[in-house]
């Protein structure tokens, strides 16, 4: 079969990412900074399948396809390799999404962290896999959830990844998202700058199932960071938080829920705790910048002004 | 075996393990799209509103590259007088600037001001290359549209001479409007830039008068634009008094440095521009002018902008007034007003304004100066073209019914604004060389779509403050005929151009780029191509464009 | 005990866990992981020991999983490295879905398996249930008897795996082996230099000429590619061969697939494997003695399966009792299964015994072994048959 072999791009088109895919998205970003000299692990997740069906691969670096829970392990086993090799300019990108990381992959994250593994770790999180749609659910119904998979579904609120990597004391972590790609950048930049364990928690779009108009990709993941629902952060050595986009004004929860066919069942009594949680997070993420400031209390932002629902 | 086996690799042309052998590009997934995303310019509003259709998104645009000179050109293609209509404009730019429904809008009559300015100390205006066989065209009347028709003209390549009566061009700019508010220094500059380009002016030639109409028939075409000079009448007993003078008559003395000491109060009926002006200028002289207007608050014709000034100012304006009689008593006037109030509506909507009985008022004024409006005398023009009962007939095209004369500005159009007459001039050059070159001279439709704020995605434009231009301080705006508005500071001119919003045209802020979850978008030539093959339809270009300047087409047919 | 100083080219009293390590080393492993379990922990502690004071130059990863132990080799081993990983019973059942992905990968990484009995109820003592339940993975497996055999076996898995591109499984006997001190002859470092070359592969991992390994591949594809790895393993039997003339002439010891004893006039010639063969050439040799006409059979290679080989020293004249510390439920002991498939085409199956004894770590003597010589020997047996002894009545 005649193949393109010639790539100067981070990640050729002809990827099998639906149309208005965060993920393929958000590794273009992401590759567009690591460069050409860059080895890539990706576990079960949609980027597996995105990235393109033998005998081709849409991404301009090598990726070592790997099982679910895998991904840290198998990245350190690189990066040893590449070490033994002398090739320390290589970088190696872990790149998961939700399930990998957020479920079987955690065991090998945490250890990957706690050696301090020289990778960079990003864990796109379409919402899809881990079902963090159900963090925002307090009666475990929605639309598809009503059917045969409700009882399985978790009701739960999803687990704090970024605190849980801050408190492995690796020297970076941070939440990023699609539409702000500087902020990507620069949080990619200063990861690939520091050696060791690296953690980035990468919001990324779904259309397909956020049940949303693929257009609306960008501007629903920004309306995650403007309701403050998936605020943009960074912690340097599990100590150190500081915001680095702080959105303008508190936007109301619904703004991000409401256009989202997955959410089409949340009760008006649903989205109004959804909004506390969302509040109280905020304020704890606030009180942690505090704290990291040497216990200053320098306000981030005003009392959020309450708005309702439009 | 199925037919497929027999296209792919044998087992022995594999490699012992999946690993890839080339990239994807082979798959186009520019089959999955339903319609195509398109880079497609649409129309700013503040240009839509120019009468002139200045590019003001483009000069903009340059001015923040600090390309001045580039700016400069750009503006002159519509208006060869941005230093004029940097202070004088009623700027409808800015009343329909996008950028006031996210804060406020762009000033920008202060970047046309900077850039003019900057053009008439920087550049030295060429002569245009004339092509002799085009013909010669007469203009009749130096004002803005007929500036602005000539200067249009003649970079269209044809000789063009323009006939004005007074000693000086400018029309209505020189003789209606104050030095407070354009500095004659100013105009004559820019009005020497249009000699520079090889117009040929002849003043003190009154046609008509001086030179019979029928006498320009050695000009392949003419233009009529002698604006609007005849004072409405005005009749109320002691209307003829000595010290009741028409508000034009006033102005014009003032403009031409006639300023003697006015004593005591001065009344000003009107609400009009040059009711405002009167007033001004009054008040410069000495006087203390109060403005009387027969019709509410809210129904005062003049600029917002310049009612602003004149409040600023301490004059007085008395709505809902109107005069009834002037008497004289010893050196003084006493001058009659009715109170009116709003009635009922008539047909057209507007509240009939209605006497109040025995609501009389006697001020005591020096002078009372009228300013009712103005409408073109049209006594020097042939019978046979057509008029209505506000000047020359059209119907929009700026052509008469006798085919090779034409009309623009205030004497064709009830518009009755430097902004509209520089529009009509330039709309009218295009209609003369149209008619010229043998086409139909039509009406230009606005085919073109403009962006509203509603198609903007805003997410991408943080909140700024305008910069509010200065003014002199009141010492010296109160007591001379200075300008009172003064220029940006360059700096703060390039800060308020990068407000500019560049609505419904694409300014390369790469956003289709970088949010193309497809790399289908690619920069090419200063701007972008959308490679179809690979493009999946998903919308985001369109969606994440902060102006509006990717559309959506239904896709083509199987390329 | 505490490991003696090391000194190469000499005959040292060595543990199989210190053989497995010493192997290592001298092939010049450069990724090791491990995660420690009985009886394994010996090996991972003498490797830790060998890196810790440089006699090893490896990246050592200490890994929180056995299923991570594997994970980071498949890693290293597709960046080109050559690994190492040891480990043990619920280790390797934990591994198992990495065991798949290495062999997909074609990735020549090394396990040494210390056999031990999988849970419930716990144990840790030996029997092979635990590797023999990963044969259908496709890794090669090896099982060894004696502690040599498992430092030259390592070497020669290298060797091998790294030809036909399959990864290796040695399994030694936890404690019967593991912790059993033999001398042992660790050659010069430069005859194993000489031996196994650096590992160099074009498949794998390179910025430079950018390829994914492991794409999503289509039913177009992927029977090729599973085809290709029987092909290997089929391959793999003929390499095995010159692996062993290979390593004979660098070292002087002769290895086969298969290892005979007294087989001559055998009438009645035992088929086993691992430690347990070590037990039985014992008994064979006391049963000679006494007249009885017994042989053995040690295979040491079960994947790929030496069939052919074994076709050629079976005789239907003869009676063969398969051992098996193991089992497969349902259906009886795995090597008994082996033998008797390979042997059904030259309908020779018919004089195979299958016993499965010694589960879970249960002695099996030389005392034993006679007794089922003696029991089994004579009288009909039909194929299919599976006997269990030393299960108290």
């Amino acid at each position: 079969m005649m193949l393109p072999q010639n790539s100067d791009r981070a990640q050729e088109s002809g990827h099998l990412g639906c149309p208005g895919c965060g993920e393929a998205l958000g590794l273009r970003l992401v590759l567009e900074i690591i460069g050409s000299n860059a080895i890539m692990v990706v576990p079960a997740c949609c980027a597996s399948y995105v990235d393109g069906i033998w005998p081709s691969s849409a991404a301009r670096i090598p990726i070592l396809h790997v099982a679910m829970g895998t991904t840290a392990a198998v990245a350190a086993g690189i990066r040893a390799a590449l070490e033994v090799k002398g090739l320390n300019d290589t970088h190696v990108l872990a790149w998961a999404g939700g399930s990998g990381a957020f479920d079987s992959g955690l065991q090998a994250i945490s250890s990957a962290a706690e050696r301090n593994e020289d990778i960079l770790y990003i864990c796109y999180n379409n919402e899809s896999y881990i079902d963090m749609d159900i963090h925002y659910f307090t009666s475990g119904s929605n639309r598809r959830g009503g059917g045969a998979h409700a009882d399985h579904r978790r009701q739960r609120t999803q687990k704090n990844i970024i605190e849980i990597m801050a408190a492995h004391h690796i020297p970076y972590c941070a939440t990023a998202c699609v539409a702000y790609p500087d902020d990507l950048a620069d949080k990619v930049k200063k990861a690939l700058s520091i050696p060791g364990f690296k953690f980035m928690h990468l919001l990324s779009p779904c259309p397909t199932h956020w049940e949303i108009p693929s257009e609306l990709s960008i501007e629903l993941t920004r309306a995650a960071v403007e309701t403050r629902i998936f605020p943009l952060y960074e912690v340097e050595d599990g100590t150190k938080y500081a915001i680095s986009v702080l959105p303008g004004t508190f936007v109301p929860v619904s703004r991000f829920l409401s256009r989202q066919g997955r959410f089409a069942n949340l009760s008006a009594e649903a989205i109004r705790q959804i909004q506390n949680r969302v509040e109280s997070q905020w304020r704890q993420l606030q009180r942690r910048i505090e704290l990291s400031r040497g216990g200053v209390s320098g306000q981030v932002k005003a009392k959020p002004e309450k708005q309702t629902a439009p | 075996m199925s037919d497929k086996d027999t296209h792919l690799p044998p087992v022995n042309a594999m490699p012992p393990l999946p690993i890839s052998q080339g990239w994807m590009g082979w798959n186009r997934t520019g089959e999955w799209r339903y319609f195509d995303p398109v880079h497609e310019n649409h129309l700013p509003p503040c240009n839509h509103a120019c009468p002139a259709g200045e590019d003001i998104q483009s000069f903009a645009s340059l001015l923040v590259q600090r390309k001045f000179r580039e700016a400069y050109d750009v503006i002159r293609e519509s208006n060869p007088l941005p230093s004029v209509c940097g202070r004088v404009c009623n700027h409808p730019c800015a009343a329909n600037c996008n950028r006031s429904e996210l804060d406020d809008a762009v000033s920008i009559r202060c970047l046309e001001r900077l850039i003019g300015d900057w053009g008439l100390k920087n550049v030295k205006t060429q002569a245009a290359v004339i092509d002799p066989d085009k013909g010669e065209i007469a203009i009749i009347g130096s004002g803005p549209a007929g500036l602005s028709a000539a200067w249009h003209l003649t970079n269209l390549q044809y000789k063009v001479t323009v006939f004005e009566a007074s000693p000086k061009a400018g029309g209505m700019l020189r003789g209606g409007i104050p030095e407070f508010r354009l500095p004659r220094k100013t105009l004559d500059a820019e009005i020497h830039s249009l000699v520079d380009r090889g117009i040929e002016f002849r003043h003190n030639v009154r046609i008509g008068q001086d030179i019979p109409i029928d006498d320009l028939q050695r000009f392949r075409a003419i233009l009529i634009a002698i604006g609007a000079h005849k004072p409405r009448v005005f009749d109320i007993p002691g209307s003829d008094l000595p010290g009741v003078q028409q508000g034009l008559d006033f102005l014009a003395e003032v403009n031409c440095g006639k300023r003697d000491f006015i004593e005591g109060n001065v009344a000003i009926l009107g609400g009009n521009n040059t009711a405002i002006q009167c007033a001004r200028a009054a008040l410069r002289l000495g006087g203390k002018p109060t403005i009387y207007f027969r019709r509410s608050a809210n129904e005062v014709p003049a600029f917002a902008d310049q009612i602003e000034e004149a409040r600023q100012e301490g004059i007085e304006i008395t709505s809902l007034t109107a005069p009834t009689t002037i008497r004289k008593t010893g050196n003084e006037l006493k001058l009659t007003l009715q109170r009116l109030t709003l009635g009922k509506r008539d047909s057209s909507g507007k509240r009939i304004a209605l006497s109040i009985r025995g609501a009389h008022t006697e001020v005591t004024v020096s002078r009372v100066i009228v300013a009712l409006g103005e409408d073109p005398d049209l006594t020097f023009l042939p019978r046979r073209i057509d008029r209505e009962s506000w000047g020359i007939n059209t119907g929009g095209t700026h052509q008469t019914n006798v085919g090779n004369i034409f009309a623009a500005g205030d004497c064709a159009d009830n518009r009755r604004s430097v902004g509209s007459a520089i529009g009509a001039g330039k709309a009218a050059a295009q209609s003369i060389d149209r008619y010229l070159h043998g086409k139909t001279v039509f009406v230009e439709s606005a085919n073109r779509i403009v962006t509203r704020f509603a198609d903007l995605n805003v997410a991408y434009f943080q909140r700024s403050q305008v910069v509010e231009r200065k003014k002199i301080p009141d010492d010296r705006r109160l007591t001379s005929f200075a300008e009172v508005n003064i220029g940006l500071a360059e700096a703060d001119a390039l800060r308020e151009a990068a407000r500019c919003l560049s609505c419904g045209v694409c300014n390369s802020c790469d956003n289709c780029l970088t949010f193309c979850p497809d790399h289908a978008v690619t920069k090419q030539n200063g701007g972008y191509k959308i490679n179809y093959d690979y493009c999946k339809g998903c919308g985001i270009c369109i969606h994440e464009c902060p102006r509006d300047a990717i559309h959506l087409r239904i896709k083509q047919v199987p390329r | 005990m505490k490991a003696k100083t090391v000194t190469t080219g000499s005959k040292m009293l060595l543990n199989g866990s210190q053989a497995a390590a010493h192997a290592v080393r001298a092939a010049r492993a450069e990724v090791i992981t491990t995660y420690p379990i009985v009886p394994q922990s010996l090996i991972a502690k003498q490797l830790l020991e060998f890196c810790s004071k440089g006699e090893l130059q490896a990246r050592y990863v200490s890994v929180e999983s056995a299923h991570s132990a594997l994970s980071t080799l498949i890693g290293a081993s597709a960046t080109g490295a050559r690994t190492f990983t040891a480990t043990s019973s619920q280790g390797l059942a934990l591994m198992h879905e990495m065991l798949h992905w290495a062999v997909g990968d074609r990735l020549p990484i090394v396990i040494a398996n210390v056999n031990r009995a999988l849970g419930a109820p716990w144990s840790i003592w030996v029997d092979h249930n635990d590797s023999l339940s990963q044969r259908d993975t496709g890794w090669i497996q090896f099982y060894v008897s004696s502690c040599q055999e498992v430092f030259d076996t390592i070497l020669q898995a290298y060797r091998l795996g790294e030809i036909v591109q399959l990864p290796v499984m040695v399994n030694l006997d936890g404690f019967y082996l593991s912790h059993t001190i033999e001398p042992t002859i660790l050659p010069e470092l430069a005859e194993v230099d000489a031996f196994l070359p650096p590992y160099q592969t074009e498949w794998r991992l390179d910025p430079q000429k950018p390829r994914s390994i492991g794409n999503l591949t289509s039913p177009d594809y992927y029977l090729e590619f599973r085809y290709k790895i029987q092909e290997a393993m089929d391959a793999a039997k003929a390499v095995t061969n010159d692996v062993y003339q290979e390593f004979e002439s660098h070292f002087g010891r002769h290895y086969g697939s298969l290892d005979c004893y007294e087989l001559e006039d055998a009438k009645t010639v035992f088929i086993t494997y691992a430690t347990m063969a070590q037990t039985v050439k014992h008994a064979v040799r006391e049963m000679r003695r006494e007249g009885k006409k017994v042989g053995l059979i040690r295979i040491r290679m079960f994947r790929p399966f030496p069939a052919e080989n074994l076709r050629q020293l079976v005789r239907s004249s003869c009676r063969y009792i398969v051992l098996d510390r193991n089992v497969s439920f349902g259906a009886g002991g795995i090597f008994g299964q082996e033998i008797r498939a390979a042997l059904h085409s030259q309908a020779l199956d018919s004089g195979v015994v299958s016993i499965t004894l010694g589960l879970g770590g249960r002695d099996v003597s030389p005392a034993m072994i006679k007794e089922i010589a003696a029991k089994y020997s004579e009288g009909e047996v039909f194929a299919g048959d599976h006997y269990w002894e030393g299960v108290r009545s």
